[in-house]
């Protein structure tokens, strides 16, 4: 707990909280990752490059509870979840400057027990994509080198953590999306078992695919965060509590497809690295088989993107955010949609309406889910030789911004290795590892309600190979 | 051997993945395809735009086809990952947040009312 103890110091008094929001625009006027920042009422306040919001009551958006276990500290929300009184805009021209009237359940639990939510984190629109590019606010960069992306699609809550703005944010991982960003920040982040967090109050995309994840400087703190926000929900019936399978990590598996398939020889001599690491540490690695690695973006992008198109059905104009004019109610609905939408989300919401249509729905969704099915038994299969898988986060380094950077497509086949933990509701975490430049994350898959399995392991890791930090990171402020 | 004891092959990195795209025929997607989508899923786009997303939906839904080749007939689809049947809350009178905030985010509203072109 010491580093709540630094950070409440700093929190404790006006000038400490002036010094935190320098410090914060300071970077964000290069890197984009905080939307807006909120007032010390628990508002918004635009600041930096961040756009203005506020306005409704904070209601239940308090920040408080001075004994809390997270008493003073500061954390960062991927602006796809509510937080009461602070915009919900979900990076999209269509959520114009919609206020949350309430938060989610996870934004609750942190608030009890004493985190102050600092602010709305930058994304890609609705959480879709790897770049947080595609964002009205402008995109987002890579504390590392700001012609760098910082992954997505919770980009903006890696980059504030990676800057030392924050020690810890949520984001959302549905099919990587804090474990790759996490994974190009040279931070940790945490994917836990699907229906441990509460997913009331996240804006859904993709339902049975998504769970609100953790990004933080250390394993132990998302252990700490994970401990507040995890829980049975009433206001989210697919929420679970249960215990792991086994109490100790012997043996981890890296499947051979991994190092079969990598071509990229910084993220192979990551991986070769690791592997030799993780032994030195006094696990057994051994090769393993995960053939249905093969299919799982695939699979995933149809399960998704049929989700995607029936979840983002809300968003007509009608009942929040920004209304096209139109003289009809079915002119004003086509309208809304067709220019509130960026590129990527109509893509994926005409993927998704695709492969759910009348024809295709046993070619392509209905064999998706049997994919899903053969994926699962797999791993299953799998956690009876070994403890945990370990696999790379990204088959490439964080990748440039601009037109160089990898177009849409070639990003959603790269998600291969990260989709597999949620086409499996798996917990998984990714962890940076020692590089002379740029980070690079490998990422543990464990058993269902694993988490600790992956913290203990990561922690070790880390005490071992202790993460680096950017340049322009600093405490002196504090 | 099934399908999916196979080793795994070709194209499940960037690469390849980029090297799959440009040896495949991009429009597998029938004409007209897109305009019917679009109408279901209440998108409409200018020529342009339309030219750019047929291109890109037929390179996504090529790209799925790849699961066709997947030996998984005989499975059960799973829907979700952790189901656990319905729970529902105690049938007990409690107070509940009212509908009010919600509705104060609509973009035209008259008081409580929620105001739209007319439908009739």
């Amino acid at each position: 707990m010491a580093e709540v103890a630094r950070w409440r110091a700093v929190f404790a008094d006006e000038s400490g909280r002036s010094r935190w929001l320098a410090y914060a625009r300071g970077w964000n006027e290069r890197i984009n990752a905080f939307v807006s920042f909120a007032d010390a009422g628990g508002g918004a306040d635009a600041g930096g490059g961040a756009d203005a919001g506020g306005g409704a009551d904070a209601g239940d958006g308090a920040d408080g509870a001075p004994d809390g276990p997270l008493a003073g500290m500061p954390c960062a929300v991927k602006d796809n979840i509510a937080v009461a009184g602070q915009p919900l805009r979900c990076g999209s021209a269509l959520l114009g400057a919609h206020v949350a009237p309430f938060s989610a359940t996870c934004v609750r639990r942190l608030q009890r027990a004493g985190a102050i939510v600092a602010g709305k984190t930058n994304l890609d629109e609705f959480g879709m994509g790897s770049d947080t590019q595609a964002s009205v606010h402008g995109g987002c960069a890579n504390p590392w080198d700001t012609e760098l992306v910082p992954g997505g699609s919770s980009g903006g809550s890696a980059a504030a953590v990676a800057a030392g703005i924050v020690p810890f944010a949520l984001g959302s991982d549905t099919g990587g999306s804090v474990r790759q960003p996490a994974s190009f920040c040279g931070v940790f982040g945490l994917k836990p078992t699907y229906g441990v967090v509460s997913r009331f109050g996240l804006v859904s995309y993709a339902s049975s695919l998504e769970v609100i994840g953790i990004i933080a400087e250390t394993p132990a703190l998302c252990g700490e965060v994970l401990e507040v926000i995890a829980g049975v929900d009433e206001h989210d019936q697919s929420t679970v509590a249960g215990s792991p399978d086994r109490d100790e990590v012997r043996t981890i598996g890296v499947p051979r497809a991994c190092r079969q398939e990598l071509r990229d020889p910084q993220v192979r001599a990551a991986l070769d690295a690791t592997v030799e690491q993780l032994g030195e540490l006094g696990y057994r690695v051994v090769d393993v088989d995960l053939t249905t690695l093969r299919y799982a973006a695939a699979a995933y992008y149809v399960i998704s993107c049929a989700e995607a198109s029936a979840n983002l059905a809300r968003f007509d104009g009608v009942r929040y955010g920004a209304r096209a004019a139109a003289e009809s109610a079915d002119e004003t609905i086509i309208a809304s949609r067709s220019e509130g939408f960026g590129d990527e989300v109509k893509l994926r919401v005409l993927a998704g309406t695709y492969v759910l249509r009348s024809g295709f729905h046993d070619r392509y969704y209905l064999r998706a889910q049997r994919v899903r099915t053969a994926l699962r038994d797999e791993l299953a299969g799998l956690f009876g030789q070994v403890d945990l898988l370990l696999m790379p986060v990204y088959p490439v380094p964080p990748f440039a911004r601009g037109k160089a950077r990898l177009d849409p497509f070639e990003q959603k086949v790269a998600d291969l290795y990260t989709t597999v933990a949620n086409l499996a509701g798996a917990p998984a975490m990714s962890f940076p590892t020692p590089q002379p430049r740029v980070p690079i994350g490998m990422q543990l898959i464990g058993p269902n309600f694993g988490e600790r399995l992956l913290l203990d392991v990561a922690a070790r890791y880390a005490a071992a190979h202790p993460p680096a930090r950017p340049q322009g990171y600093s405490e002196d402020w504090r | 051997m099934s399908k999916l004891s196979r080793p795994v092959a070709t194209y499940a990195t960037i690469d390849r993945g980029r090297e799959w795209c440009l040896t495949r025929s991009v429009g597998q997607t029938e004409h007209g395809t897109l305009e019917a989508t679009a109408a279901m899923a209440r998108l409409r786009f200018g020529a342009h735009e339309s030219a750019r997303l047929e291109a890109e939906l037929s390179r996504i839904v090529d790209y799925f086809a790849l699961l066709a080749e997947a030996d998984v007939d005989d499975l059960r689809p799973t829907t979700h990952p952790l189901l656990t049947g319905s729970r529902l809350r105690d049938d007990e009178v409690s107070d509940l947040p009212t509908a009010y905030d919600p509705v104060r985010a609509a973009p035209d509203r008259d008081e409580r009312f929620i105001v739209v072109p007319n439908v009739l």
